[in-house]
């Protein structure tokens, strides 16, 4: 079974133990506490592997770390973004500023693990507060606006709501087939090394069939 | 009138005589003087007029006939010079002799006066005096081309101008002066010696401690006058020391060592009565015969100036003083002045050790492991020195001083520390230094050198801000290693592995991160 480490890192209340809590519980809490440091949560899903021809579906396991976004627990986040295979960074639709905060996080991520292979997804919460009729639409952030940031970035985006549930599983979901897919092109590369790699020995064993080896069967 | 007597004065006096502001000699007119100027003393810049120096120049036409007689006059003196040691120009002569030029019409043809020699117009146009035998003769000699090194070679040249040495003068002035302070210093201590030894005759014989007598004062007095003639009390107006004049409330007294007539004012000082002991045991140097300190009035004291108690006393109290062990406090101030010049010494040696390992850093080659062991060697024990030298500082200024001297120096010492030690450290902050970080890259937990503050581990001398930032980083961390704590018990007893295993990891990370900010916090740190 694969593990992936996976971190949430944005602005305080913009959502990210919720979105959690959604997709490990499948739960929702109007009152949430603000999270102390970090918390750790755990989750497999299953994943369909749709290049191989058989039907068993395979399971990843997500380590997840929702971090504070409380200013005073910075500090903590490199701890848990350094060796992460995945960063959730969320903003909260509603509130214009938590985009800024969660840029701040991208830029960070980007000059501090400057590794091609995290994959990072902004993620824009409280979907539910926008297109409700009868409560008017309190959005803030346009969806193109984040969107064509994404781009520019080479990020995956999604707009989620933790409160209905509405994109939160699909957002894992597709994480972990991004994933399973990196991880599966490097065992693949990795194995046809090892392959030639035998292969030469082989070759090598043919052609020197004696050895000093007093072990040696061939002694 | 007055200007009559001048037309009409025993010497014709002509307005418009001038003077040569090199040389002074004066002439009729300005023609003659620029000629000269040209000719003697080389100020014709115009290469193009070649020859040997008796070119007409530019002036002005009115004094032509004058210069005619001037330049006749220069010919006939040429003359009279002795020439033969000039060279002539010839196959082995014919290139100027300091620059090589060929010597022709254009570059010029000229004997250096002096020595002899052939040079180009541009390389003898120095001018000096010489005499009849070409020797320099700087008050009757003419003025004539030279070379230049015969030109810095006349006696008395020197290319910054005119010395006097005074020091000679100088010099004998103070001998004389401390000559006449010797004799005056000498003559004091005989009149002292007699005066002691005298006094204490006189009352050994009477008895000591006895009722004294008119007789004895008498026969004190006499003797206090044969050793220092007394001055006359009605000349004397004012004290010679403070100058205040004397009248009813300012008695006048002899000083019975140089017989002047002083004051007694109590705030000025300017005499005192002096125990006899007490000036016999401050100059124990002098040949007292008759002084015992046992058996002597300890009380019989005499009226002496301040100014021969400083001149006897001054020199012998500070010789006195010298010799003694120092005090605590200069003990200290030794010690510090000493671990500044360690600082110092070291300071530099450090700072070249730090640069080879940056430069060595820049080029991206690891460096020397015995260039790295040194700076640390030398980084402790500068560490160790700055050390002592804050003890010390505090030791000096928690002492209390036992007078207004010490109280100086332990002030000074205060400024001059804190001055050196803010020196130092704002020095040392700019300075970068190795020291072991882990690599924040992923995937790899080997610990690289890493370019570092010096103050970060050298001091531990965090500004405020850092040292708050550092605190709040390790409650921050604490809070969260007692989280992941709580975390673990709990995925025990609810018996999920996997994740006991992800959660060991991360607090043995917290773990580390914690040791790392406490050491940089050092003894700021709380634990
Ligand atoms: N309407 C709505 N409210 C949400 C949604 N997600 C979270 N909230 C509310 O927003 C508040 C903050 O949510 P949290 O999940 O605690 O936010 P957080 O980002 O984890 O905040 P920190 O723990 O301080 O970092 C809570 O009161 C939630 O109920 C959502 O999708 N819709
Ligand atoms: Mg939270
Ligand atoms: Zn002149
Ligand atoms: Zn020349
Ligand atoms: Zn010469
Ligand atoms: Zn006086
Ligand atoms: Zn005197």
């Amino acid at each position: 079974m694969f593990q992936f480490k996976l971190v949430l890192l944005g602005d305080s209340s913009v959502g990210k133990s919720s979105i959690v809590h959604r997709f490990v519980k499948d739960s929702f809490d109007d009152f949430r506490e603000s999270t102390i440091g970090a918390a750790f949560l755990s989750q497999t899903i299953k994943i369909r592997d749709t290049s191989s021809d058989s039907t068993e579906d395979t399971v990843i396991k997500f380590e997840i770390w929702d971090t504070a976004g409380q200013e005073r627990y910075k500090s903590l986040a490199p701890m848990y973004y350094r060796n992460a295979n995945a960063a959730l960074v969320v903003y909260d639709i509603t509130q214009q500023d938590s985009l800024s905060k969660a840029q701040n996080w991208v830029n960070e991520l980007k000059n501090k693990v400057g590794d091609e292979d995290l994959i990072i997804c902004l993620l824009g919460n409280k979907l539910d507060l926008c297109d409700s009729s009868d409560n008017g639409d309190k959005r803030a952030v346009m969806t193109d606006e984040a969107k064509v940031y994404a781009e520019e970035q080479d990020l995956l985006f999604y707009e989620v709501s933790a409160k209905t549930g509405q994109g939160v599983k699909d957002v894992f979901q597709s994480i972990g087939e991004k994933l399973y897919q990196i991880k599966k092109e490097e065992m693949l590369s990795k194995k046809g090394r090892q392959a030639a790699s035998a292969k030469d020995s082989v070759n090598v064993k043919l052609q020197r069939p004696s050895t000093n080896d007093p072990t040696s069967c061939c002694y | 009138m007055e200007s009559e007597v001048l037309s009409e004065g025993h010497r014709p006096v002509r307005n418009n005589e001038l003077e040569c502001p090199v040389c002074s000699k004066t002439f009729d007119n300005l023609g003659q003087l620029n000629h000269h100027l040209d000719f003697d003393h080389g100020f014709d810049g115009d290469e193009s007029k070649g020859g040997n120096g008796t070119s007409s120049g530019k002036f002005i036409s009115q004094g032509e006939e004058s210069l005619e007689a001037d330049n006749k006059r220069v010919r006939h003196q040429n003359k009279l010079m002795i020439r033969n040691h000039w060279k002539k120009p010839s196959p082995e002569h014919q290139n100027c002799h300091v620059c090589k030029r060929p010597l022709n019409q254009i570059n010029g043809c000229i004997n250096c006066r002096k020595c002899g020699e052939l040079f180009c117009k541009m390389d003898c146009r120095n001018v000096m005096r010489l005499n009849a035998n070409a020797e320099y003769d700087p008050l009757n000699g003419r003025w004539v081309n030279c070379c230049y090194q015969c030109f810095i070679r006349r006696d008395g040249y020197n290319d910054y101008g005119s010395v006097v040495d005074l020091i000679d003068q100088f010099k004998t002035l103070r001998h004389k002066k401390n000559e006449d302070k010797k004799l005056m210093q000498l003559q004091l201590e005989n009149r002292l010696v007699l005066l002691i030894d005298g006094i204490s005759r006189i009352l050994k014989k009477n008895g000591n401690g006895v009722f004294m007598s008119y007789r004895v004062s008498k026969e004190i007095s006499l003797l206090e006058r044969t050793v220092t003639a007394w001055k006359d009390d009605r000349a004397a107006l004012n004290c010679p020391i403070c100058s205040q004049s004397f009248g009813l409330t300012l008695r006048k007294h002899h000083c019975r060592l140089c017989g002047s007539i002083v004051c007694d004012n109590k705030t000025t000082n300017c005499s005192n009565q002096v125990p006899l002991a007490y000036l016999a045991n401050a100059a124990t140097d002098l040949p007292f015969k008759e002084f015992n300190p046992q058996t002597v009035d300890k009380d019989y004291s005499i009226r002496i100036c301040s100014q021969c108690i400083h001149i006897l006393y001054v020199g012998r109290k500070f010789r006195r003083d010298i010799e003694q062990p120092a005090s605590i406090l200069l003990a200290r101030c030794e010690s510090i002045y000493n671990l500044s010049q360690v600082i110092s010494n070291i300071w530099p040696l450090l700072n070249s050790r730090l640069e080879e390992i940056e430069n060595a850093q820049k080029q991206n080659a690891s460096p020397n492991p015995a260039l790295i062991a040194e700076a640390t060697k030398l980084r402790k024990k500068l560490l160790r020195a700055v050390e002592s030298y804050n003890i010390l500082t505090r030791q000096i200024s928690s002492m209390s001083p036992r007078n207004a001297a010490q109280k100086k120096i332990q002030q000074s010492f205060q400024i001059a520390s804190s001055i050196f030690i803010t020196e130092k450290i704002l020095k040392l902050k700019s300075i970068p230094i190795i020291s072991p970080r882990v690599n924040e890259n992923r995937g790899s937990n080997e610990s690289t050198p890493e370019v570092q503050k010096l103050s970060d581990i050298v001091f531990n001398d965090l500004t405020i801000k850092e040292i708050k930032v550092c605190r709040e980083e390790l409650m921050v961390l604490k809070e969260q290693k007692f989280l992941v704590e709580s975390m673990i018990e709990n995925a025990k007893k609810q018996r999920k592995f996997d994740e006991i295993a992800v959660l060991d990891r991360n607090l043995l990370e917290l773990k580390g991160k914690i040791e790392e900010i406490q050491n940089r916090l050092g003894e700021q740190g709380f634990h």
